[in-house]
């Protein structure tokens, strides 16, 4: 794992020093170039880590003072990580921004150092990584308010950053250890469960904020709005799946004193956000405030299998998360298309998010909520499906909105959404594929 | 198998190579004509092929007599309205074959992940249909209320479909077949009911749920109205056949009496409906939602002459109700309140309307009477009491049609004079055969499905 993450942060450094040099599109190469590399590296663990895991040697390997984990979840979520980085900076090529590139490879390097730590210190550290150059990103958008947003972004962020640093305190008060698995250990110990009990708490509204799940998603609508739409499209994939792959990582390593109170606290989150999110969407005039909000309710939808531990969600989150990534990208990357190819492909994206069947949304939410349904939560359930009838009611709206525009000749391909729409279709009709991958 | 690709490719064929109206519409009827011979040729095909094994998901399609005969009904309505309504956009043909594409997967699909996939997929191009040629004066909201209504349908299938998914044991093949084996217990049919029956009674429409259904036939496009009134609206009785009836067998007998008597009571109020207002395609549409009532009705009394009048009423209702519109699509051009003594220069239209007319009106000799007559003695046989109540609707809607058709046809010739093409002359034709040949020789359908309600009935009791 740590070999991936140091080709990453070359790549990072060298397209940097490339873009300086004044080479834009020869850095953008460069940077495609190394992460594609870094994807292989991070393909070869993921078989090793298959090899070991057969002769049942090592679970999940702890490396370098047991600082890094390498399991399948982190090597899983890094590879749909770094499979949607390419994509964005394929985006870029054609507007020539390399230094967008070169921030967006430095977030992707915070991201799985941050979910691939097993150190608290090292978690805080790839989240800023991540969280910094994001601030940036969300700076230089063409709207008008980018600044405020990109500003309101950071003061949030660094008020959760915070609140991380706090619960980290508290945890190491309770069981004297900065390690998620001192903390799993010790928390078994019924004593220290109150001090480590805040601690989480504190920890996880850190993590929720970076997802955007309900109480702490405002900045999500004006970040996405403002923000250009090659970033947008990299924020509702890539940095919703870093922050997700953190969470399963809290969850399902930090919290072994699992009790009916967290299922509890994540029922009732994935309802509010849902909830919140469709109902923000449906009121909302702005398409790209929309999609924002509908990024939340899928935040919600995400929620639902954590109501009970079962490290078999890990699987089905991780399949709902990179077909949403894949639909929501299409369509952030497409919301301001003119020509009739763009507009095709941003229809599609939303058919995608909506769950229609012969669409690969389709099958991620049959999955989902058979899953849910099995755990016998049958009112969240139905709140779900609710939602989604909702949701495709203003994804329909959307959609006729974008068709009721008048065609413009525009000089845009929109290449990529197209490259990404045909994966996600070919990957929709035959989900088979995409779970012998994961196997 | 190339029976279920066949509308796909010449959908796509629409949508990727310009080719001018009139080629379009040479294409498209041969097109149908291409459909109904494939499905004759090839008969009942069985295919499975393995698609997510993981899942217990096959695709498998197989072809039974009942949905043999709609397969072809759908094929022959499809070249009908073709014919009829001339040369169209070549959107439209695409958009509607891909609809029927969709419809015809329903039918073939012997996997039931499968037949829900194929039942929303075909909601979609008719919302692009109906949404892409929306007149700037209609509210785009209709659109969206067809949408809303259709897809909460599709998502109560999917609770209910779920729901019969974790009973399976795990890595067992979610066909038909195998959950027909389930015997659900009685609590957990009253949600299958009302989950599957409220989904169904959206799609044909029955009566609390039809409110989409008169605004969205009068806004759209002829050939989207057509395509809903005569093909996709056959999906809700499809489904009572085949998820309803084999699932939820105990429940629905238990409570059958006021099942039906909602239903034929939502009939009554539909053909009231069709005596106010003046606007032809709404009025039109509230009949065709009596009739879709009554054709229910026979459906779910589970005797083997309701199903088989029902089957009967189900093609010869779509026959009439694309002649009926058809006759409206052509008086549209003209302002109503001008057009009458039509009969004096249309002879042709006129006649076609009268037979139509009679037809829906269940006269004999015509395609009507004999699946009217089957339904009615199937409920006699079981609630005699209802059959007077489903009577009543038919005596009603012959007031409204044949007021309608005295005002347009008879009475003082106003001089207009409908234009016909050559075209016209084929359809006509073949509705008045249509609707001969079905009320002359019903056996022609009545043999063909009868062995397979025997033994769904046999299966229920």
């Amino acid at each position: 794992m740590i070999i991936s993450i140091i080709l990453l942060a070359i790549t990072a450094v060298i397209s940097l020093f490339l873009t300086s040099t004044g080479l834009k599109r020869t850095a953008i190469l460069f940077s495609i170039l190394g992460t594609i590399i870094t994807f292989f590296s991070v393909a070869s663990i993921t078989i090793k880590t298959m090899v070991w895991a057969v002769f049942s040697i090592f679970g999940s390997t702890l490396l370098y003072h047991s600082m890094l984990i390498t399991d399948p979840l982190s090597t899983a979520f890094s590879a749909m990580m770094i499979l949607f980085l390419i994509f964005s900076l394929g985006s870029l090529y054609k507007v020539g921004e390399a230094d967008k590139a070169v921030l967006m490879v430095i977030a992707t390097t915070g991201g799985m150092l941050m979910f691939s730590s097993n150190h608290f210190l090292l978690l805080f550290l790839g989240l800023e990584i991540l969280s910094i150059p994001l601030y940036i990103l969300a700076n230089n958008g063409p709207h008008s308010f980018s600044q405020e947003a990109s500003l309101k972004y950071m003061v949030m962020g660094a008020i959760s950053s915070a609140f991380l640093l706090f619960g980290i305190a508290w945890v190491f008060a309770g069981t004297g250890s900065m390690e998620l698995q001192g903390l799993n250990a010790a928390t078994t110990i019924q004593s220290s469960d109150a001090l480590s009990f805040i601690g989480g708490l504190f920890i996880l509204i850190a993590i929720l904020f970076k997802l955007g799940v309900a109480p702490f998603h405002s900045w999500i609508a004006s970040v996405y709005q403002t923000s250009h739409h090659t970033v947008t499209s990299f924020m509702s994939s890539v940095v919703k799946i870093a922050s997700m792959a953190l969470l399963l990582r809290f969850v399902f390593h930090g919290i072994s004193w699992y009790h009916q109170n967290w299922g509890l606290i994540f029922t009732a989150l994935s309802a509010l956000t849902m909830i919140i999110g469709h109902a923000l969407a449906l009121k909302e005039k702005n398409p790209k405030k929309i999609l924002a909000y509908s990024s939340i309710a899928h935040v919600g939808y995400l929620l639902m299998p954590l109501c009970k531990l079962n490290p078999n969600s890990i699987s089905v989150i991780l399949i709902y998360i990179s077909i949403y990534a894949s639909a929501s990208f299409i369509t952030f990357l497409t919301v301001d298309a003119k020509n009739r190819m763009g507009k095709t492909f941003f229809v599609f994206g939303l058919l995608s998010l909506a769950g229609i069947p012969p669409f690969p949304g389709f099958f991620a939410k049959f999955l989902l909520f058979t899953v849910v349904l099995g755990y016998g939560q049958k009112s969240l359930l139905i709140l779900a499906i609710i939602g989604s009838l909702i949701g495709s009611i203003y994804y329909a709206k959307l959609a006729y909105q974008k068709f009721t525009q008048e065609h413009q000749q525009e000089d845009h391909p929109y290449l990529i959404a197209g490259i990404l729409g045909l994966i996600a279709l070919l990957f929709g009709f035959f989900p088979d594929l995409f779970l012998l991958l994961l196997m | 198998m190339i029976t279920f690709f066949i509308p796909f490719i010449i959908s796509l064929f629409f949508f990727v190579i310009p080719i001018s109206k009139k080629g379009s519409f040479f294409l498209a009827l041969s097109g149908s004509i291409a459909i109904a011979t494939s499905v004759l040729l090839t008969g009942l095909l069985d295919i499975s092929y393995p698609w997510i094994p993981g899942l217990g998901l096959s695709f498998s399609l197989k072809i039974s007599p009942i949905s043999f005969l709609i397969l072809q009904m759908a094929s022959v309505m499809m070249f009908l309205m073709v014919l009829c309504l001339g040369p169209q956009s070549r959107v439209t043909y695409a958009l509607s074959f891909l609809s029927l594409g969709a419809f015809n997967g329903v039918l073939m699909a012997e996997n039931v992940l499968l037949f829900y996939v194929f039942w929303e997929m075909a909601i979609i191009p008719v919302f692009v249909l109906l949404m892409g040629f929306l007149d700037q004066n209609v509210d785009p909201k209709i659109g969206i209320r067809f949408l809303k209504y259709n897809i909460a349908g599709g998502l109560l299938i999917l609770i209910a479909l779920m729901t019969i998914y974790l009973q399976l044991s795990p890595f067992s093949s979610f066909n038909f077949q195998t959950i027909y084996q389930l015997s659900l217990p009685f609590n957990q049919q009253l949600y299958l009911l009302g989950a599957l029956g409220i989904s169904m009674a959206i799609k044909l429409p029955l009566f609390p749920f039809h409110r989409w259904q008169a605004d969205t036939y009068a806004a759209s496009p002829m050939m989207g109205t057509m395509m809903l009134a005569a093909i996709l609206s056959k999906l809700g009785l499809y489904g009572i056949y085949r998820l309803i009836l084999p699932l939820c067998s105990t429940v629905l007998f238990h409570y059958l009496p006021w099942i039906l008597l909602s239903i034929l009571l939502g009939s009554l109020y539909a053909t009231f409906m069709t005596l106010q207002g003046d606007n032809l395609k709404k009025k039109l549409a509230y009949l065709s939602m009596a009739h879709m009532g009554l054709m229910s009705a026979g459906f779910l009394s589970g005797t083997v002459s309701g199903l088989q009048g029902a089957i009967l009423m189900m093609v010869s209702h779509a026959v009439t109700t694309i002649s009926l519109f058809w006759t409206v699509h052509r008086l549209t051009q003209y302002p109503s309140s001008e057009m009458s003594g039509l009969m004096r220069t249309n002879g042709l239209i006129s006649a076609v309307t009268l037979t139509s007319i009679l037809a829906s009106l269940s006269f004999p000799l015509t395609s009507g009477f004999v699946g009217e007559l089957l339904i009615l003695s199937g409920l006699t046989a079981t609630h005699g009491l209802l059959t007077v109540l489903a009577l009543i609707p038919t005596i009603i809607s012959a007031w409204f049609l044949l007021k309608w058709y005295h005002a347009v046809f008879l009475g003082p010739y106003s001089g207009h004079h409908i234009l016909l093409r050559k075209s016209d002359y084929l359809a006509s034709a073949f509705i008045l055969l249509l609707i001969f040949l079905i009320g002359l020789f019903p056996n022609l359908i009545l043999d063909l499905t009868q062995p397979s309600i025997m033994a769904l009935i046999k299966g229920i009791k």
